[in-house]
């Protein structure tokens, strides 16, 4: 009876001691099964606001027609997943409200993504029968190395930062330029960023010396350090993650890629929670066992 | 005198920066204006500077056919059709913008356009997705109630995780309240904590910079 106890107790902590040691291919395999099978069979999640994105949904709606607004897509391809749909989301309401959006990047990949998201957004917005002129009620302005010092240039006169668009149009001669140049003029700042430069640097460099009106669109392991800005009113609010692009969706009631993206992310984030605690389970259990043992010894 | 030039350089601009943020002066604003402008066409060379430098390292590594040459030799092939597709792309719309006939319609179809959507977004999308699969695989690994920090760091994670997506809500009403606790709460103190503290420290080193006493641009 005994030596078949110890045999079991063998046995288990065998197999405690493999899975505690798991492959990480194993890792890779179910991660990938949970992803295409969610991707094959999706189930939409009902998505709950939280209160950061609320503000920051309505600091937009506020903004009368033609308000003047600088949007910095301060990301690139590497970053698609998470930002693309709160970029499409938000320029889409920009458009909707009849804003001046003014664009440009402090990363180099930003540019095409800028001119990406108007081809996206413009090509629906034709389809509804609302036409979108560039230079006047939109602009590319491209991309500036700099990082700070490139913000705070932008802030001071974006005519001499940006002497050309992206096309090489000269600013001062494009109609959406006239009769503004600084931060000053500007109603909202909107960046929508991966990470250094990106939505802290704005706010230290713009936004702090210039007061202009900030929300931000972030990652969701950048979106921690927006917190305390977010609570000292620096930001109006912000976005952060895929998480924060399923919320928005739901306010501007248009529910899309971020949204069909609820059910995989659940899934993954259950999937390593679940990983995790039975990682820290087995490990204690053979702890015990191992313990049980040395006072029997 | 070599040293003193750059020291007093850099504290000229260094205190025109700061009074610029201070001062209402027009002279002053003037002057950081252009100190920045300055800055930023600096900075804008560096790029140049890195595409120079990588030029020469990878083009002497191919030359001497040292360890991985051949995947240095398709670096630089990549990076000469991405410059020259985007060259061809700058050209075309620079021509039509100074053609004077108003148009600021962009142009379409380039090569430097097929390229970004069908070479390098594919690419630079599936390299950020790997690290999902190594995050999960991390995660399972270093997350061990090892000790009351190591439990503590555990808690928090598996309550974010799980709150911060709607299947938490689904599973306990609590998940999503206790989540947005932590993030409003406790990250921000800590949040806070850490910028205050780099804050003083990038006070202190702009001083030491200004004042002669630091000299990192004088190194290397």
């Amino acid at each position: 009876m005994s030596t078949e106890t110890s045999n079991t107790t063998s046995r288990l902590e065998k197999w405690l001691s493999a899975f505690v040691a798991l492959d990480r291919r194993w890792i890779f395999l179910a991660l990938a099964s949970v992803v295409v099978f969610f991707l094959i069979f999706p189930v939409t999640m009902p998505v709950t606001v939280s209160e950061q994105v609320r503000a920051m949904y309505e600091a937009i709606e506020a903004l009368p027609a033609g308000a003047r607004v600088h949007l910095s897509i301060d990301y690139g391809p590497g970053s698609e997943a998470e930002l693309w749909p709160q970029h499409i989301a938000i320029l889409r309401q920009l458009f909707e409200k009849d804003c001046k959006v003014i664009c440009s990047s402090l990363w180099t990949d930003g540019p095409p993504m800028i001119e990406k998201g108007f081809a996206v957004v413009l090509s629906d917005l034709e389809r509804e029968g609302k036409r979108k002129v560039r230079g006047v009620d939109y602009v590319n302005l491209g991309f500036k190395a700099g990082d700070r010092v490139a913000i705070a240039k932008i802030g001071s006169s974006f005519k001499e930062t940006f002497p050309t668009d992206y096309q090489g149009n000269p600013t001062s001669k494009l109609p959406i330029m006239q009769g503004w140049d600084t931060y000053r003029d500007i109603d909202l700042l909107i960046t929508i960023a991966v990470g250094d430069p990106g939505a802290v640097e704005y706010i230290q460099q713009a936004q702090s010396r210039y007061n202009v009106p900030m929300v931000a669109g972030v990652t969701a392991v950048i979106s921690p350090q927006l917190y305390p800005y977010y609570q000292s009113r620096n930001l109006k609010g912000f976005l952060g993650g895929l998480a924060g692009a399923a919320e928005y969706e739901k306010l501007v009631g248009r529910p899309g890629y971020a949204t069909r993206g609820m059910i995989i992310q659940s899934a993954v984030h259950l999937l390593i929670v679940g990983l995790v605690l039975a990682g820290n389970f087995a490990q204690f259990l053979l702890w015990y066992i191992q313990r049980k043992k040395g006072l029997r010894l | 005198m070599r040293n003193r030039i750059p020291v007093l350089i850099s504290a000229f601009v260094g205190i025109f920066m700061i009074l610029k943020y201070f001062s209402t002066a027009a002279t002053i604003k003037r002057v950081a204006d252009e100190l920045e402008q300055w800055g930023v066409v600096t900075l804008s060379f560096s790029i140049v500077l890195g595409v120079l430098n990588l030029i020469k390292i990878n083009l002497k590594a191919v030359m001497e056919r040292k360890k991985d040459w051949g995947y240095k030799l398709l670096l630089l092939v990549s990076m000469f059709t991405m410059m020259i597709a985007g060259g061809i792309k700058w050209y075309r719309e620079e021509t039509l913008a100074q053609s004077g006939d108003g148009s600021t319609t962009a142009i379409k179809n380039t090569l430097f356009d097929f390229m970004f959507d069908h070479v390098y977004f594919p690419l630079s999308a599936t390299i950020f997705a790997l690290l999902a699969f190594y995050v999960a695989s991390a995660a399972f690994r270093a997350f061990r109630a090892k000790n009351i920090h190591a439990t503590l760091l555990l808690v928090a994670a598996v309550i974010v995780m799980i709150g911060r997506v709607p299947v938490g809500g689904a599973i306990w009403s609590g998940f999503p309240w206790l989540q947005e606790w932590l993030m409003t709460w406790p990250n921000t103190a800590g949040q806070r904590a850490i910028q205050i503290g780099a804050a003083i420290g990038m006070i202190a080193t702009g001083l030491r910079v200004i004042f002669g006493i630091e000299k990192p641009y004088l190194k290397g």
